[in-house]
């Protein structure tokens, strides 16, 4: 069934009590606990990078040693994607399944791309000789990124259960469900693309 | 089910206005690295501008500007201590 733009146009009114939240409560729970730990975790970058000033030349080095263009290159695939999971959620609330499925599988590409040049990244910056180990900053740069590398790992598996299980608008408790998996998968995508963002400046761009 | 949903406005101004914070951050991390632009004040400016970028997204494209209060505040309340605990510790330790 498809929304027409009229409908949208009165829901999208908000009041006090027309609130929602988007996926499930319990599901925010979850989110949450991961916004905690990525917010934990850019905190004690900073308090590594300031300790002292000798930790502080070991992170301006380290800076100088990632490759931007990767990093540059994998914002943006990650901003596109979150765009087009954007686009993916509001043709599916607007009863189009199928342009739906096309911007999941644009973003689940930019996602997976994501991967690839990190893969590529990790493996030039070991070629070069700066192993995990190497020092504070490297050991900080490998667990962040990799950790984040995991969340979008996950994020692309949830983005290819969604291709597979759209709400098709017949509105019933099955469709509620796949709206519901479809609103939460898609926040956790949105938030690991703010993650990188933070991260990204963090590590490559913050003097 | 609701049927909110961002227009396509919405969703393209959002990136326009994402993009341009991440060409503001390019543009000063360059002057900061090329040009010797005083580092502290940039590193917070920066930072600053990473948070907003995501404000922006959680605000319009997770939706939270039609959640409950309770999400708005979690959402509020992370992305302000996230920052000001990221600052204030440079501040405190420089």
């Amino acid at each position: 069934m498809r929304v027409d733009e009229a409908t949208i146009e009165r829901s999208s009114a908000a009041t006090d009590e027309d609130t929602h939240v988007p996926g499930e409560p319990a599901f925010w729970l979850m989110l949450l606990g991961d916004m905690l730990l990525f917010g934990l975790m850019f905190a004690t970058f900073a308090a590594y990078k300031y300790a002292n000033p000798e930790q502080l030349a070991v992170f301006h080095e380290g800076r100088t040693t990632l490759n931007i263009y990767f990093g540059v290159a994998n914002t943006a695939l990650l901003l596109a994607s979150s765009w087009f999971v954007a686009r993916a959620v509001r043709e599916a609330k607007r009863g189009l399944p199928g342009k739906a499925r096309r911007h999941i599988t644009a973003g689940f590409s930019c996602g997976a791309m994501f991967v690839v040049l990190k893969a590529f990244e990790y493996g030039e910056h070991i070629h070069q000789g700066y192993l995990a180990g190497a020092d504070i900053f490297n050991v900080m740069y490998f667990s962040y990124t990799g950790i984040h590398l995991v969340h979008v790992l996950i994020g692309l598996g949830v983005l290819a259960y969604i291709w597979g299980n759209l709400p098709i608008g017949k509105r019933d408790d099955e469709d509620r469900t796949r709206m519901a998996v479809l609103e939460g998968g898609t926040c956790y995508w949105h938030m690991v693309d703010v993650f990188w963002i933070i991260l990204f400046s963090l590590f490559y761009l913050a003097v | 089910m609701s049927t909110k949903t961002l227009s396509d406005k919405t969703i393209n101004s959002v990136m326009a206005v994402v993009l341009a914070l991440g060409l503001a951050t390019w543009f000063l991390g360059r002057a900061g690295i090329t040009d010797g632009v005083d580092a502290s004040g940039l590193f917070y400016l920066m930072v600053l501008l990473a948070y907003a970028k995501a404000s922006v997204i959680i605000w319009y494209y997770v939706e939270i500007r039609w959640a409950p209060l309770w999400l708005k505040a979690a959402c509020a309340i992370w992305v302000s201590l996230s920052f000001l605990t990221v600052v204030g510790t440079t501040a405190f330790l420089q």
